[in-house]
């Protein structure tokens, strides 16, 4: 198993506004698969990515991706974690407003020792034109596909993305996709996408569906489609 | 004709670096329409609604909205157009942090001439129980209630909306969309919508498609369904 | 590596050049400022010292009533002292100014030459700086000397009268009417005898600890004394003419330092502000970068560059302009009035080190500790802004009973109640710093305007000892006994003036002496603020000529601006003196006494030479004054308009909101800056009475060196510029600000929005 989350559970705040956000939270995949996380908002998902990247740790339980127990490291450890392995892609893209495109993306790949080529990627996700903008001159769009590109850079074991794709048309929404799916295939990046496009899912090796802390569906997709034939 | 655009042209930059990002737009709305403009990111939605909102100036061309001619160089003027007629919802809400859900929406009340019942306001849009709790207390839909409430106040005549299902998820989005559908109906509001979310404009009067800085497309729609019947 | 984020330093000093622009300024100032005087004044006193060793300065003069030959004075004083024979002469010269007439030094006291040389001729004369600039006399020059027609053969300076004192208990040097000069031996040899001072400089052979040399200067007083030879005599120690501008130098050196230090205060201060307001602009992303891996290292690092830079370019250029002209300002002021060498230039590494180094520290400790503890926080809240302590939001109060627009003002305050906080602060350190620099001119205002009030009388004559023929003194003249003592005073011996007042005193009738005992005294108010003493608190006053150790108790603290003085009866102080009973030595007149003999006048005080002294002081501090009051009236407004501003800046995006709904700017003003401007108002106002208490508690120390004291005194006049200036500054940067918000492409504001 590349990932293995068990029994992880966690809180916030106390008494009468006590959230359960992970409540016994169990589940696995393999290396190079791409997992869909389905849930409404409210019910734990991001919380559980983000227990996946090593910028949260749960109250108790285990988390282990490849070698690394997250939940036995430090700090340092952690941060050592996700700059070696770990690709962040937010709802909000946060990027750095006072560099351009390609130096957004430049300032992940100088911390990764074998960073993909900048300018492919950019080609790749149509910035080529935008290469020397900066994030205020772009569209919502275009600034996401930025923020995508800054993930993949340091190509990643595990990338994680939390509704990427919510700012985004169809057409563009295919195109990160599938540039999703050739990552997938070429280097077997494992994937873990967050999201309430139902259709979405559909590219998925495994769908998880989470529900109040709780994971209620865990399943392999036996349908899976390439991208081109997504429903979104 | 209600909103009246002839050959609206806007380019960003100068020289070298001028970019045309509106390219010679007409199109014409009817006074209580409901448009969608769809397009990719990119194609210069947002550029159209802020210059129809007032907020970015144009390079050329004429924008009028009932009979009235935005006047270009005019800022004095644009912002008493925008005070006695606009309403904006955003795709991320933006609430002013510090005032409560109430006073969100009372800082538009008290600009224009005629002002609606901010009670019943407040309980058509199902935030009655809220009014008191700050932005951060609520969730994603709440806040974008508030905005819209905070938008309606005014009784505008036009309502501008850029995205404003973006960062909801299904169920959320389609309240928001069944509300303003309401307001449409209630109020007889003109409302201009963008998104990229093609689903959305199944609702609409009238669709438009945008598509680098070009009307391909603007035609009405033959089989216009209710808010609660779309699905994506 | 990490050459990416390098790129965003120079886009954000730019985006900022207002915020860091003023911060420059402000050290840039205060730094020049400072450290030109520091430097200025280091380097005089350090000419001064080397003077004092070259040119070998006494260690005291003696005047004999008779004229003795320099066996027989060596044989009565020992061998412990080196002697030489200075005698002099006052000879007129034109428009009744006097030349003081010595011949050249061999050993003691040797002049140092300016400009030409010391007289090869018999009808050349030396004559000291000042006395010619006032006279407008150049080398070459023919002045009256007596009744011989004399050539300036050189500008010179005594080492003994670095201010040229005719005597040694005056107040003021008035180089128009009094000059000292050196001419040849052969010329001297013509002048007559009969009307010399015959006096001699001495200089102990060994090196003596403070002890040894009063007891060496008691012997030589005895000695002298009982000889019946003793004329005059003055320790080096005591001698005014000299020890004036070493503690000038100390005082300017004093005033710029604290105000230094103050000033570095504020710009900590306002590093604070701006790296906290950075701070919340960047955490989303900087959340971003640790969450993908950056190390908090780097990016502390990242951070730090820009303060650090700014600051060290700002202190360095600061430092430059001091030390290459900017130290002419406070030099060019001392030698305005006083005689003594060029200064040499100086650099204390220490002091250097203090002042480049102090403020550096300060910025990197603070964008330490401010973005250190943020980034402990997880990324993740860094990413949602969540960087606040309190976990729970608590619902809001409904405040019904305000109307909206107060609602809104007093939410927007309470909610970002830090800044406000901040923003009060700062109104109070930049106010102080202003009050500072204007208080200073004003303090010394009001002590030259107050200062002839508090003389005794009109004139009052120091007498070396009591007059052989009182008849020459009007019936209704009162004469007193005055004394030195010394107390101890910071590690150093200061000068008390101690006046015995006579029983049927007529101006000095509210000293309640009569009811005090023996080792009770009356103080002055001057000298309880000085050494911070009160009502019974006992001091140990001592006589350095009798050995008096007089432990008296302070019955009560008097009103007496004049200086530092302790009263009693003049029986008790006649009685401590050793003296006979009607002693007196002081005598307190409506007006001129003419018929005095003057050989036994030590000095004539009037009030007009007792404000002129002040206003000399004045004059002296002039260039310090002007400089604290203009830089501390600019550093008040950069602080204002940065803070402002800061306040502006963070509001931006709200205030673009409210544009895009379609407020206009006055009513955007009213929602969001009314409230700004007047909690400024309101701080300026309300703060100016602690300001004045704070720096009325540092004052003292400030005046360490001098051996006076005047109170820290703020005229209405300064309060209303400090709160004129700080409210309009603050309306002004809002008006200004307000219009550039409208700048501000609404559409870039909104998009940025999360």
């Amino acid at each position: 198993m590349f990932i293995e989350v068990k029994n992880a559970v966690k809180q916030y705040g106390s008494g009468e506004s006590l959230i359960r956000a992970m409540d016994g939270v169990d589940f696995t995949a393999e290396k190079g698969e791409i997992t869909v996380i389905l849930g409404p908002s409210g019910s734990g998902k991001s919380t559980l990515l983000n227990m996946l990247g090593g910028i949260d740790s749960p109250d108790s339980g285990l988390i282990r991706i490849g070698e690394t127990e997250l939940t036995s490291q430090g700090k340092s450890g952690l941060s050592e974690y996700r700059r070696k392995h770990v690709g962040f892609v937010f709802q909000s893209y946060n990027l750095i407003p006072d560099l351009t495109v390609r130096e957004n993306v430049e300032v992940v790949a100088d911390i990764s020792k074998d960073p993909l080529s900048i300018d492919e990627l950019l080609e790749t996700l149509n910035l080529t034109k935008h290469k020397h903008k900066f994030p205020r001159e772009l569209s919502g769009g275009q600034q996401q596909r930025c923020a995508i590109a800054r993930a993949l850079v340091k190509n990643p074991q595990i990338l994680l993305c939390d509704e990427l794709t919510g700012a985004l048309d169809s057409k563009s929404s295919r195109d990160v996709l599938t540039m999703l799916e050739k990552i997938n295939r070429e280097y077997k990046t494992t994937i873990v996408i967050i999201t309430h496009n139902e259709g979405i899912s559909q590219m998925a090796d495994r769908i998880i569906r989470i529900h109040d802390g709780k994971i209620v569906e865990n399943r392999m997709n036996s349908k899976k489609l390439p991208v081109s034939e997504l429903q979104i | 004709m209600f909103v009246e655009v002839k050959d609206l042209k806007k380019d960003y930059g100068i020289g070298e670096n001028i970019v045309h990002v509106l390219k010679g737009l007409n199109f014409q709305l009817e006074k209580g329409e409901i448009c969608t403009v769809l397009g990719p990111s990119g194609a210069g939605k947002s550029t159209l609604l802020n210059l129809i909102g007032g907020i970015d100036t144009l390079t050329s061309g004429e924008i009028r909205i009932n009979g009235k001619k935005i006047e270009l160089d005019d800022k004095d003027g644009l912002l008493e157009y925008r005070r006695d007629h606009l309403g904006f919802v955003f795709q991320f809400y933006n609430l002013i942090p510090d005032l409560t859900v109430k006073e969100n929406i009372e800082v538009c009340g008290f600009l224009g001439k005629k002002s609606l019942d901010i009670q019943k306001l407040l309980k058509d849009l199902g935030l009655k129980e809220h009014q008191n709790k700050y932005p951060r207390q609520l969730s994603g839909g709440q806040q974008q209630r508030t905005s819209i409430g905070r938008a309606l106040i005014k009784a505008p005549t036009l309502l501008l909306c850029d995205e404003p299902t973006g960062a909801l998820d299904y169920d959320t989005s389609k309240e928001i969309l069944e509300l303003i559908e309401n307001v449409n109906k209630e109020y007889n509001t003109t409302i201009l919508i963008v998104t990229h979310n093609e689903a959305i404009s199944r609702m609409s009067d009238r669709i438009i498609h945008l598509k680098d800085g070009r009307i391909t497309k603007n035609e009405m729609n033959p089989s216009k369904i209710s808010a609660k019947n779309l699905a994506w | 590596m990490k050459n990416v984020l390098r790129k965003r330093l120079p886009r954000f000093l730019k985006r900022n050049l207002g915020i860091y622009g003023g911060i420059a300024l402000f050290i840039i100032l205060v730094i020049a400022l400072s450290a030109a005087y520091v430097v200025g004044n280091q380097g005089i006193r350090k000419a001064f010292h080397d003077m004092e060793e070259n040119n070998r300065l006494e260690d005291g003069f003696f005047a004999l009533s008779v004229p003795m030959d320099k066996a027989e004075v060596s044989n009565l004083l020992g061998d412990s002292l080196e002697l030489e024979y200075q005698p002099y002469a006052d000879l007129l010269s034109s428009d009744e100014s006097e030349i003081r007439v010595f011949k050249m030094r061999q050993s003691i006291d040797i002049p140092f030459v300016l400009e030409g040389n010391l007289p090869d001729s018999d009808n050349e004369i030396a004559l000291d700086r000042l006395y010619c600039e006032a006279r407008d006399l150049d080398l070459g020059d023919k002045i009256l000397v007596g009744s011989e027609d004399m050539e300036v053969s050189g500008i010179i300076g005594l080492p003994e009268y670095i201010v040229s004192f005719k005597e040694l208990g005056d107040l003021l040097a008035d180089r128009e009417v009094f000059g000292v000069s050196i001419v040849s031996d052969g010329f001297f040899s013509t002048l007559d005898e009969e009307k010399m001072t015959y006096q001699y400089a001495y200089k102990f052979k060994n090196e003596l600890t403070r002890e040894e040399v009063n007891q060496e200067n008691r012997d030589i007083i005895k000695k002298l004394g009982d000889k019946g030879v003793l004329s005059d005599f003055c320790a080096i120690g005591d001698n005014n003419r000299v020890n004036n501008m070493i503690s000038k130098m100390e005082l300017n050196i004093n005033m710029a330092t604290y105000f230094m230090v103050l000033a570095m205060v504020i710009v900590a201060f306002l590093f604070a502000l701006v790296s906290v307001h950075t701070f919340e602009d960047e955490c989303s992303f900087v959340g971003v970068l640790i969450a993908t891996g950056y190390k908090k290292k780097t990016i502390l690092r990242h951070y730090l560059t820009i303060p650090v830079l700014v600051t060290l370019i700002s202190t360095g250029i600061g430092m430059a302009l001091a030390l290459s002209f900017v130290y002419k300002l406070p030099t060019q002021s001392v030698y305005d009035y006083y005689v003594c060498p060029k200064m040499l230039y100086t650099i204390d590494p220490v002091r250097v080190a203090f002042m480049i180094g102090f403020p550096i520290l300060a910025v990197i400790l603070i964008n330490l500790i401010v973005f250190g503890r943020k980034l402990n926080l997880t990324p993740l809240r860094l990413i949602r802004r969540d960087t606040k302590k309190e976990k729970r939001v608590k619902n809001a109060h409904e405040m019904k009973k305000l109307g909206f627009l107060n609602r809104f003002r007093v939410r927007t305050v309470v909610r970002s109640k830090g800044q406000y906080i901040s923003l009060i602060i700062g109104v109070f350190l930049a106010g102080l710093l202003c009050m500072f620099g204007l208080g200073m001119r004003s303090s010394f205002d009001k002590y030259i305007d107050s200062l002839p009030d508090s003389a005794v009388s009109e004139y009052q004559y120091v007498l070396k000892a009591p007059l052989p023929d009182p008849s020459v003194l009007p019936s209704d003249v009162e004469k007193d006994t005055i004394s030195t003592y010394e107390t101890e005073y910071n590690g150093r011996m200061l000068p008390v003036n101690v006046l015995g007042i006579s029983s049927d005193t007529k101006y000095l009738k509210d000293f309640n002496v009569a009811s005090l005992g023996e080792d009770e005294i009356i103080i002055s108010d001057i000298m309880a603020a000085k050494l911070g003493i009160h009502k019974g608190d006992t001091i140990e006053l001592d006589n350095k000529l009798t050995l008096h150790k007089w432990n008296a108790k302070i019955v009560e603290v008097a009103d007496f601006e004049l200086g530092v003085y302790v009263f009693t009866s003049q029986e008790t102080l006649n009685t401590y003196l050793e003296k006979e009973e009607g002693y007196y030595n002081t005598v307190f007149a409506d007006g001129e006494i003419s018929g005095i003999d003057e050989r036994f006048v030590s000095t004539v005080v009037t009030k007009e030479k007792v404000a002129d002294s002040a206003k000399q002081m004045k004059t002296l501090m002039a260039s310090l004054i002007v400089m604290l009051t203009a830089v501390g009236i600019i550093c008040y407004v950069i602080v204002m308009f940065m803070l402002t501003k800061m306040v502006i800046d963070k509001n931006a995006l709200n205030i673009s909101l409210l544009k895009v709904f379609g407020y206009r700017n006055k009513e955007v003003n009213k929602l969001y800056l009314s409230q700004t401007q007047w909690i400024i108002i309101l701080s300026v106002i309300l703060f100016l009475p602690l300001q004045y208490f704070l720096i009325g508690k540092i004052w003292p120390g400030m005046l360490n060196s001098m051996s006076g004291f005047f109170y820290f005194r703020v005229t209405p006049l300064v309060m209303a510029i400090i709160v004129v200036l700080g409210t309009a500054t603050c309306l002004i940067t809002n008006a200004i600000h307000v219009k550039h918000v409208r700048k501000i492409d609404m559409t870039e504001a909104l998009k940025n929005r999360e």
